[in-house]
């Protein structure tokens, strides 16, 4: 028996030995499917609890199966059988596979369903998938390493758990240390890396533990180090020897390739005083946004750590809308762009909170759903990647209700309905009404709707001038984890030139 | 057993430690073709971790075996095939059934033998339908031992197979060992605590102590190098204090003496107070008091070292 089939052989016997899971596993995708594709309406309760079961039922078909044929278990039946440690290891890949494949089928016509571009579909497509496959690796590494169900189980939540904690206290580090479970690009080498050691275990048939927990701990020290020496900073600019003395303008317009030619943004930095100028505009529209005042200041390793209050004043002004933020700017070498202008990369990485409470309150109802019935705490994160490293991070995030027809956060499609809060008289921007939808999705663990805003602003006024309806925006992408919830992930390419 | 073939399996210079702790030191090892080899020693002296290393399911840290004449770490797919190993507490996939095991097992093996699988089902009085997890630990060692003698291989290894099995399954595993030496030049290397058990099978001992192979050779040599003699003293004589350099124990109960001797040139001289003493038999010695011979000897020696 070549190494072929003894894969195909032992996946055989894994699908024997997990066949009622198995069954549970398709009954449940068939489950979010339907809920997925609306075919279940109004969408009962029990609707919202489909994906992480499914998510649960394929983490304990991955532990079983994988713990069956254990590598660190030098009493483990296969270790006394002539199967080759990289047949073993495919079987159990191409068991993942499998179980990441099953509900991609129906995921695929979920997202097709909306008669999308094909390339955003597939692109919405391989995201679940990597997400998803991602957390079955992670299970299918937690079971390699030992033998026991709670061992494994252990292995699992304290990787979340660390994880969480780098997360928390590196969220103005780069992605690597902000953990794997992210579903970065950072993560995706951490995960490779980590599958790679499984493919080592393997080969090497029983490899002692101690040299698995060193290797770990070796990659977590190295990247955390990695990430937290002054490395993979960058110095400052020779022409800008310090924040604190230097002014820093930032004043060229950015374009973000999703928002087309719609807001464009403007930053002026200067010294300890950063003040922001944002700058919307289209064809007619131009709206400027409120300047912040630094807070807190450090700067260490090329980093300039800025801690701001900004007002945003010029929207509503009699409804200040504040927020506390985070700046990190790391300072990249100078380069020039194709037009030939100095261009240094900043990265930014922010929190904005924004709270208006009452403002949902005054919302219409949607002509064709009841979309909103209490309070919005809307969250969104934007990556924003420009040059070298440079990248923009801002949290927005987005919380609401539905009228019992689901959760948003479960990908059902509906209408949205947006109103900035404004007095007839002093309102600025007014959007009465954001047509939306979300992409159903059958992958657990990941909620890829897509968003589709189409925004009209029939009698909105800046300044008392009439706003003729703006173009349509893209969201590209939202994400559902379980361990930040509502975070939608835009992800935009801008270059800041720096002067 | 064919003394002119090269050993099939080759030990040299095997080291391997846990932690500071030295569990086999320089270990040197030949097992010939053919030979049923029992490999013996006191509890913590290494069989294990050698049966492991030599079936390939621990990792070398010194020295190298060979198996076939190729290293453990490189034996190809098709050598592989042709060695099977019993591990002690063997784990066994026990969702399955007797049958489903067969049909998972015999595809890995081109030789996979059918019908010596079904005689050996029967012999152990073993049910096909029932689920491996259901079966007795006794069952269990007779499935583990199934699957190693079907497949029909050249070296069958086994680590402490009577391990905590009433007699009759000790006899049905005894039975089933002899199938397995019958077997045209199969090659069996077995640990065992269960001296008496393995006596009518074992054509080759091996001693471990210390880390180290103290004696490795035929049984029939070994037992042609040591005698039981018993003796009926006249009068109940006080035991000397040390014993004849050639007397490996001796045991006196009542005017008789039992003595386990080594036979050298001196063999037969007695100490001057049994020198009226007759000699009422003389027999040759079992395993189990051949290993207590080869262990005392060591014991012996080291202290004299």
């Amino acid at each position: 028996m070549n190494a072929f089939a003894t894969m195909l052989h032992v996946l055989r016997k894994d699908l024997r030995y997990a066949r009622w899971w198995l069954l549970a596993y398709l009954i449940l995708t068939a489950m979010a499917t339907a809920v997925a594709m609306e075919l279940l309406l109004p969408r009962p309760r029990w609707s919202q609890a489909v994906p992480p079961l499914l998510w649960a039922v394929g983490a304990l078909i991955v532990v079983f199966v994988v713990q069956a044929d254990a590598p660190t278990n030098s009493r483990a039946f296969w270790t006394s059988r002539p199967i080759h440690g990289l047949a073993m290891l495919a079987s159990k890949l191409l068991l993942v596979a499998l179980l990441v494949g099953v509900p991609a089928i129906p995921q695929w016509f979920t997202v097709r369903e909306f008669g999308d571009e094909r390339s955003i579909a597939v692109g919405f497509l391989l995201t679940s998938v990597w997400w998803y496959a991602q957390w079955l690796l992670l299970c299918a590494i937690a079971s390699a390493v030992t033998t026991r169900f709670v061992s494994a189980l252990g292995v699992m939540l304290g990787s979340v758990a660390f994880f969480a904690l780098c997360n928390f206290l590196f969220q103005h580090q780069l992605s690597s240390v902000r953990g794997a479970l992210s579903g970065n690009a950072w993560g995706a080498i951490a995960m490779i890396g980590v599958g790679a050691l499984l493919v080592a275990m393997y080969r090497l048939r029983p490899i002692q533990r101690r040299w698995i927990a060193a290797s770990i701990l070796f990659a977590t020290v190295a990247m955390l180090g990695f990430t937290t020496s002054t490395a993979s900073a960058v110095e400052v600019p020779a022409e800008t020897p310090s924040l604190a003395r230097a002014r820093l303008a930032i004043t060229d317009v950015l374009r973000s390739s999703a928002f087309g030619d719609w807001p464009q943004l403007s930053v002026s930095a200067a010294g300890m005083d950063v003040r922001y100028r944002y700058t919307f505009t289209t064809d007619s529209l131009a709206l400027t946004g409120e300047t912040g005042v630094v807070q807190r200041t450090r700067h260490y390793g090329g980093l300039a750590h800025l801690r701001y209050f900004v007002r945003m004043d010029d929207w509503t002004a009699e409804r200040d809308s504040a927020y506390l933020g985070d700046l990190v700017i790391p300072l990249r070498p100078s380069r020039s762009d194709s037009l030939g202008r100095s261009l240094t990369a900043v990265r930014l990485s922010g929190r904005v909170d924004v709270s208006r409470p009452d403002a949902l309150a005054t919302l219409p109802q949607s002509q064709t759903r009841t979309l909103y019935d209490g309070g919005a705490r809307v969250e969104w994160t934007g990556i924003i990647p420009g040059y070298g490293f440079s990248s923009l991070y801002v949290t927005y995030p987005v919380d609401w209700t539905t009228d019992g027809n689901g959760m948003a956060r479960f990908g059902h499609r509906y209408r949205v309905r947006l109103v900035w809060p404004a007095s007839a008289d002093t309102a600025l921007m007014r959007v009465p009404e954001t047509s939306g939808r979300y992409a159903g999705s059958v992958l657990p663990g990941v909620n890829l709707g897509k968003v589709h805003w189409s925004m009209a602003l029939p009698d909105a006024t800046l300044r008392g001038t009439p706003i003729p309806p703006l173009a349509g925006a893209q969201i590209q992408l939202i994400r559902w984890t379980p361990l930040a919830q509502y975070p939608v992930v835009m992800e935009h390419a801008i270059a800041l030139p720096l002067r | 057993m064919n003394d002119s073939l090269p050993p099939v399996i080759a030990v040299r210079g095997l080291s391997y430690r846990f932690g500071k702790q030295s569990i086999l030191n320089a270990l040197e090892l030949d097992v010939p073709q053919g030979a049923f080899y029992a490999l013996l020693g006191a509890n913590g002296a290494g069989k294990t971790t050698l049966l492991q290393l030599i079936a390939g399911a621990r990792p070398m840290q010194q020295g190298s075996a060979c198996v076939f004449g190729t290293s453990v770490s490189r034996l190809t797919m098709g050598q592989r095939q042709q060695l099977t190993y019993v591990a002690e507490g063997q784990e066994l996939p026990e969702w399955m059934t007797l049958a489903q095991l067969e049909a998972y097992c015999a595809p890995l093996y081109p030789a996979w033998d059918r019908t010596l699988a079904a005689s050996l089902r029967k012999r152990f009085d073993l049910d096909a339908t029932r689920r491996i997890g259901a079966m007795s630990r006794g069952q269990r060692m007779k499935v583990a031992l199934m699957c190693a003698l079907a497949p029909r291989p050249r070296l069958i290894i086994m680590d402490e197979p009577f391990t905590g099995m009433d007699v009759v399954v000790k006899d049905d595993l005894v039975r089933g060992l002899l199938d397995a030496a019958s077997l045209e030049g199969a090659t069996v290397l077995l640990s065992t605590h269960d001296i008496a058990e393995i006596e009518p099978l074992a054509d080759w001992v091996g001693f471990l102590e210390g880390g180290r192979v103290a004696v490795s050779a035929p049984l029939d040599e070994l037992r042609a190098r040591y005698k039981r003699v018993e003796l009926l003293t006249s009068d109940a004589t006080p035991m000397p204090a040390t014993l004849p350099t050639h007397w490996v124990s001796a045991e006196h109960a009542g005017l008789r003496l039992s003595v386990l001797m080594e036979q050298t040139a001196q063999g037969g001289e007695l100490p001057p107070q049994y020198r009226n003493a007759t000699q009422i038999g003389e027999r040759e010695v079992t395993l189990k008091e051949l290993y207590i011979a080869l262990a005392t000897g060591n014991r012996r020696q080291e202290a004299t070292v």
